[in-house]
């Protein structure tokens, strides 16, 4: 009961059940530090919930457990929708900001 | 019918300003209405959208009313489509300054609570109860 009953940790679950994501890219929503996520990322692994790959110098996370991807399907079609329109905005103003540097 | 509310949560690497107008400027890349099928918006108090969308093949058509816009905090608008089987729902949109980043807050409320939603619910569900297991 301990993984999921903190709101940060189902938000983590609910970013991964839109697939595969880096570490860095899963903390970035979060108004804590990167540190304070990876805490809540071992919390999940312990668990057994998201597996951890390293590619490179990336750690990726992904749902581990198989029953677990389907909560993809259960997240509604708006908030899919919503999601999709604010992951291009971040990308517009990331590659803005890249630009500019 | 039972009604149910959505709320996305994102912080962008840009000022509140910006991140503001481009989200009211149907013309601008990395906004929500860009690259769609066919868009029409009048983005003032009472101004009226129609946003076409194509996905899964089909196009899917949006209504809607802007309700309140206070630049660069929030904006309010209606949101009809067949996702909200006819049923006025409303999207309000905040921007709140964090540091040098933006949050944007996007609630989606008044959404029928179908199917997918119950879904939703019953996944969570067994989510705890496999977790209860576990532990």
């Amino acid at each position: 009961m301990v993984a999921i009953s903190d709101p940060t940790r189902r938000a983590i679950i609910g970013r991964l059940a839109r697939g595969p994501a880096r570490i860095s890219d899963v903390a970035r929503p979060f108004s804590m530090s990167l540190t304070g996520v990876c805490k809540h990322v071992r919390v999940l692994e312990r668990a057994g919930l998201v597996r951890r790959t390293r590619t490179g110098r990336e750690n990726m996370l992904e749902l581990s457990a198989e029953p677990l991807r389907d909560v993809a399907r259960w997240i509604s079609r708006y908030e899919r929708f919503w999601n999709l329109r604010l992951d291009r905005l971040e990308g517009f103003f990331a590659a803005q900001q890249e630009k500019s540097k | 019918m039972k009604l149910t509310d959505i709320t996305v949560t994102r912080a962008i690497p840009a000022p509140v300003e910006k991140v503001f107008d481009v989200w009211m400027d149907p013309k601008s890349p990395g906004g929500p209405w860009f690259g769609a099928e066919r868009v029409i918006v009048n983005p003032v108090v009472d101004g009226l959208f129609y946003l076409a969308v194509k996905h899964e093949g089909r196009t899917w058509p949006h209504f809607g009313r802007f309700v309140a816009i206070d630049r660069p905090q929030r904006v309010e608008y209606t949101w009809m489509s067949e996702g909200t089987q006819g049923v006025e729902s409303v999207v309000t949109v905040t921007f709140e300054p964090r540091e040098d980043q933006t949050e944007v807050t996007l609630r989606h409320s008044g959404v029928p609570d179908d199917e997918t939603g119950r879904k939703h619910e019953q996944g969570w569900t067994w989510v705890l109860s496999m977790l209860a297991e576990r532990f």
